[in-house]
């Protein structure tokens, strides 16, 4: 009974940092069309931060990080991306690829490669149905996946929201009815930046933060945007939790090398079995009207 | 637009081949005599490098597909040629294995990656699990790779290296380079990455194409790897990892990709500048390398060699082909499959096909004769390009059969319905922009079903070597396809509304010259067509479709005066 609760918080918390990086990447990925090679970067750049400024109180720091995590997407943006979107997906790619050796070469000569580590705020741990666990990592997992709840309102149920998504369906057009695209395109960037940079200073205290750190990071991610259905950020979310819960039950009966080799081999035959429909342009909605009657 | 002479076909190893081979010969028996012994084990390792980076290209820079984990291929082989040595194997045996192994889990990789429903970006993250997964198990599996403090592999002294590595780096390269490059493979390669769609209608597959490439530059990457582990003298994990996975990207972008001279300049100007800028500015070498690349992506996709050669002044048609060989001597006396006798040239039989809850085609049952002339006439919206595309294997059907020339194609893909004599135009031109109208002729050519005798009006185009196809009017790109297509030698051919945009005139000399075309080859032509005249011109027998249905058949006067067409087209009055 106590390892089925164990195993059960243990995938909760991973899934809520797994499903933060996943609404972050596959919104730039289904909104930009950018395979976003570098948001294991960014989560290491959001740990490394929360390891610099030690000093400043817990909640000011992750506001902070929060703060140069949109600097930071709107620099990669403008300077980085720019102008690459119509020379396709492979152009931004490598780019990201760019992006992400300087941020880990960076981190690497400024901090060097040994683990740092950050103190959790909240160092107590809470009884749940008889197993003692850490109190925090309850409390990212709630936090991370409110945000990612407030992600899918404001995408969804808001006028930003649809101004973002008719940016992204047609440029031109949008532009005709006084929406500014350049201003929605690094916008949309900055915040998915800015996401996984915030995943990776509320999880900083759980790691030991290395340059290294964000690249195993990314493959999770990246199949977990994958796995979900049609491009949709609900998805995305979905694939998190099926990433989280593999990984957690395979690290739990093997070894550390052996689960990821069995982890990523599962996942690719999953996406190996089904990778139609998956259009990462089309945003999913519930279709409000009935298709139009074929006339006779 | 100047026509010039046909000039002769290109040879295999032109002189200036013949020069850069003897020189590179040359600098590499000479270089022990010239340089001293640091600077030449610098130099032996940036030749491994060279190696690698060129097998990375083979993928990235020819076929198009990247992979950002090669490291995992190069560490293989050099953990090879680690653990056989370790173990008092031979070090060949080793490198064997390594190759082995490798060609088995780049063929896995690459049928899942590059399947033709998969994501492009799925190939990359995929090579790069490989590579961390890769790294991890080096660093783990203590019994085998002792961990992260890796397995130093004695080294037979500087030169004996130097001549060793040297003489298996230009011997794979040239032999590469003669026999796949400058051959059929790197033809199609070229074909793939500019136009994946027009080459699968022209027979080749292009999902084969790419598996090949990634397989042999996981072979080569490999090869290097092996070669490179006595140079190196620690095989550690970082060997297979993703520091290194980057590097030889950084070495490809950098010299420039598509070209061997510019891997190895990439390689070796990266190489031996860490080597000597390393000391200087340390941990920031790393830093300023991604800098570059990431420069190099945004302003210079090209690399220093594209740079060098755009100050150079080179033919278009030398400067587009990117060292592939496009004309050959293809077309085969025979046609490459004779269907059955009797059989139809298309038959359709009760074929659905729905878009989500949208039907388009609503059981639609149609036969087409060898050698007739059939136009596919409707309403907007009728299905009628979809029609084509469930024929051509673009699309699948929801239920139904179709069969061209006999076989049944139901599930086939386009490469392999082409296979049987099945070409293709499209409604909007589809061809490769990036090659002259001269190199679209020859590939057409050098892939052709069977050989045919293009007429004149068509033919203008095959000494058409000194412009890109981008830059011909719509007019003539729409003709060079038909061109194409013809010279590939087709039974059958679907044709989206070819005389689209073009004026009375010239859609009515179309239309006689498709005409010509039946007659002289035998085409059989399936046509969709808006302009009636052109289908009264052309057609011997006429299909109305509309709401996915086959509305009636007959002859161009006995459809327009059926009372259901016309209700279709105006509505009922």
């Amino acid at each position: 009974m106590d390892a089925v609760v164990t195993l059960a918080l243990s995938v909760f918390t991973l899934f809520g940092f797994y499903a933060l990086l996943a609404v972050g990447m596959g919104l730039i990925f289904g909104q930009l069309g950018v395979v976003n090679v570098a948001h294991g970067e960014l989560v290491m750049v959001g740990a490394f931060v929360m390891f610099a400024l030690a000093d400043v109180p817990f909640l000011p720091r992750l506001l902070l990080a929060v703060l140069i995590g949109l600097v930071l997407g709107v620099v990669i943006e403008r300077l980085v991306l720019s102008n690459l979107y119509e020379r396709g997906f492979l152009a931004t790619l490598l780019a990201m690829w760019g992006v992400s050796i300087v941020l880990r070469e960076g981190a690497n000569a400024i901090f060097g490669s040994t683990p740092a580590s950050v103190r959790a705020p909240i160092q107590e741990n809470i009884e749940i149905l008889g197993v003692s666990y850490p109190l925090y990592r309850l409390i990212i997992a709630v936090v991370a996946l409110a945000i990612v709840a407030a992600v899918l309102l404001v995408t969804y149920r808001t006028k930003l929201g649809l101004v973002v998504r008719a940016t992204v369906d047609n440029r031109d057009m949008a532009s005709v009815l006084g929406i500014p695209p350049r201003l929605v395109v690094t916008g949309t960037f900055a915040v998915g930046a800015m996401l996984a940079v915030l995943a990776g200073a509320l999880q900083s205290p759980l790691l030991g933060v290395t340059p290294m750190v964000g690249a195993a990071f990314l493959a999770p991610a990246f199949f977990a945007v994958l796995l979900g259905r049609a491009g949709s950020l609900p998805g995305a979310i979905f694939g998190a939790f099926v990433v989280a819960l593999l990984s957690t039950v395979l690290r739990t009966y093997l070894n550390e090398t052996l689960a990821q080799v069995v982890l990523f081999a599962l996942l690719i035959v999953l996406v190996a079995v089904r990778p139609n429909g998956i259009d990462w342009r089309k945003v999913q909605w519930k279709p409000r009207t009935q298709p139009a009657q074929v006339a006779a | 637009m100047r026509v010039t002479s046909p000039s002769r076909p290109e040879p295999r190893v032109a002189t200036r081949h013949w020069v850069a081979l003897s020189a590179a010969a040359v600098a590499i028996a000479a270089a022990p005599f010239v340089l001293p012994s640091y600077p030449l084990a610098l130099l032996t390792l940036a030749l491994a490098y060279g190696l690698f980076a060129f097998g990375l290209d083979l993928s990235w820079g020819r076929a198009g597909v990247v992979s950002i984990g090669h490291a995992a291929f190069f560490g293989l082989g050099a953990y090879g040629v680690a653990i056989a040595g370790q173990n008092g194997v031979p070090q060949l045996l080793g490198a064997v294995a390594a190759l082995v192994l490798s060609a088995v889990v780049a063929l896995i990789v690459g049928r899942i990656g590059l399947g033709p429903r998969a994501l492009a970006s799925t190939m990359a993250v995929i090579t790069l699990a490989l590579t961390l997964l890769a790294e991890q198990g080096a660093r783990s599996w203590l019994s085998l790779t002792n961990g992260s403090n890796g397995i130093y592999v004695p080294s037979p002294g500087v030169v004996t290296n130097f001549y060793v590595t040297g003489i298996l780096v230009f011997l794979i390269v040239a032999v590469i380079w003669v026999v796949l490059l400058r051959g059929r493979f790197g033809r199609r390669a070229v074909a793939v990455r500019f136009n994946e769609h027009r080459t699968e209608h022209l027979g080749v597959s292009p999902m084969r194409t790419k598996v090949t490439a990634f397989v042999l530059s996981a072979l080569v990457a490999t090869a290097a790897g092996a070669i490179a582990a006595p140079v190196m003298g620690l095989v550690s994990p970082a060997t297979l990892g993703i520091v290194m996975s980057t590097q030889v990207l950084v070495w490809v972008a950098v010299g420039g990709k598509g070209t061997i001279f510019g891997v190895f300049l990439g390689a070796g100007v990266v190489t031996i500048g860490q080597q000597y800028l390393g000391d200087a500015i340390g941990a920031w070498y790393l830093l300023v390398l991604g800098v570059v690349f990431i420069l190099v992506v945004k302003f210079a996709p090209s690399g220093l060699v594209g740079i060098a050669s755009g100050l150079l002044r080179r033919s278009v048609s030398r400067a587009a082909s990117q060292g592939a060989v496009i004309a050959s001597n293809g077309a085969p006396d025979a046609p490459k499959h004779i269907p059955a006798e009797g059989a139809a040239a298309v038959r359709v039989s009760q074929v659905q096909k729905s878009f989500g809850p949208v039907p388009i085609i609503n059981g639609v049952d149609l036969t087409i004769q060898r050698g007739e002339v059939v136009c596919l006439i409707g309403p907007n919206g009728a299905g009628k390009t979809t029609l084509l595309n469930l024929i051509a294997g673009d699309l699948a059907p929801t239920s139904g059969r179709i069969e061209v020339l006999g076989e049944d194609v139901t599930n086939w893909a386009p490469h392999r319905r082409a296979h049987l004599g099945l070409g293709r135009l499209f409604q909007v031109p589809s061809l490769y922009p990036d090659l002259t109208p001269a190199q679209n002729m020859a590939f057409a050519r050098a892939e052709a079903f069977r050989a045919v005798e293009l007429p004149a009006e068509l033919d203008r185009f095959s000494a058409m070597d000194d412009l890109l196809a981008s830059d011909l009017s719509l007019a003539d790109q729409r003709s060079l396809e038909l061109a194409m297509a013809i010279a590939w030698g087709p039974e059958v051919v679907l044709l989206d509304e070819p005389a689209a945009g073009l004026s009375h005139e010239d859609s009515l000399r179309l239309a006689s010259l498709m005409r010509s075309l039946n007659g002289q080859l035998g085409c059989t032509l399936l046509v969709v067509e808006h302009d009636m005249d052109i289908v009264r011109e052309l057609a011997d027998r006429v299909v109305v479709l509309a709401n996915g249905r086959v509305l009636t058949v007959g002859t161009m006067d006995e459809v327009v005066s059926h009372d259901d067409v016309r209700t279709a087209y105006l509505g009922a009055v």
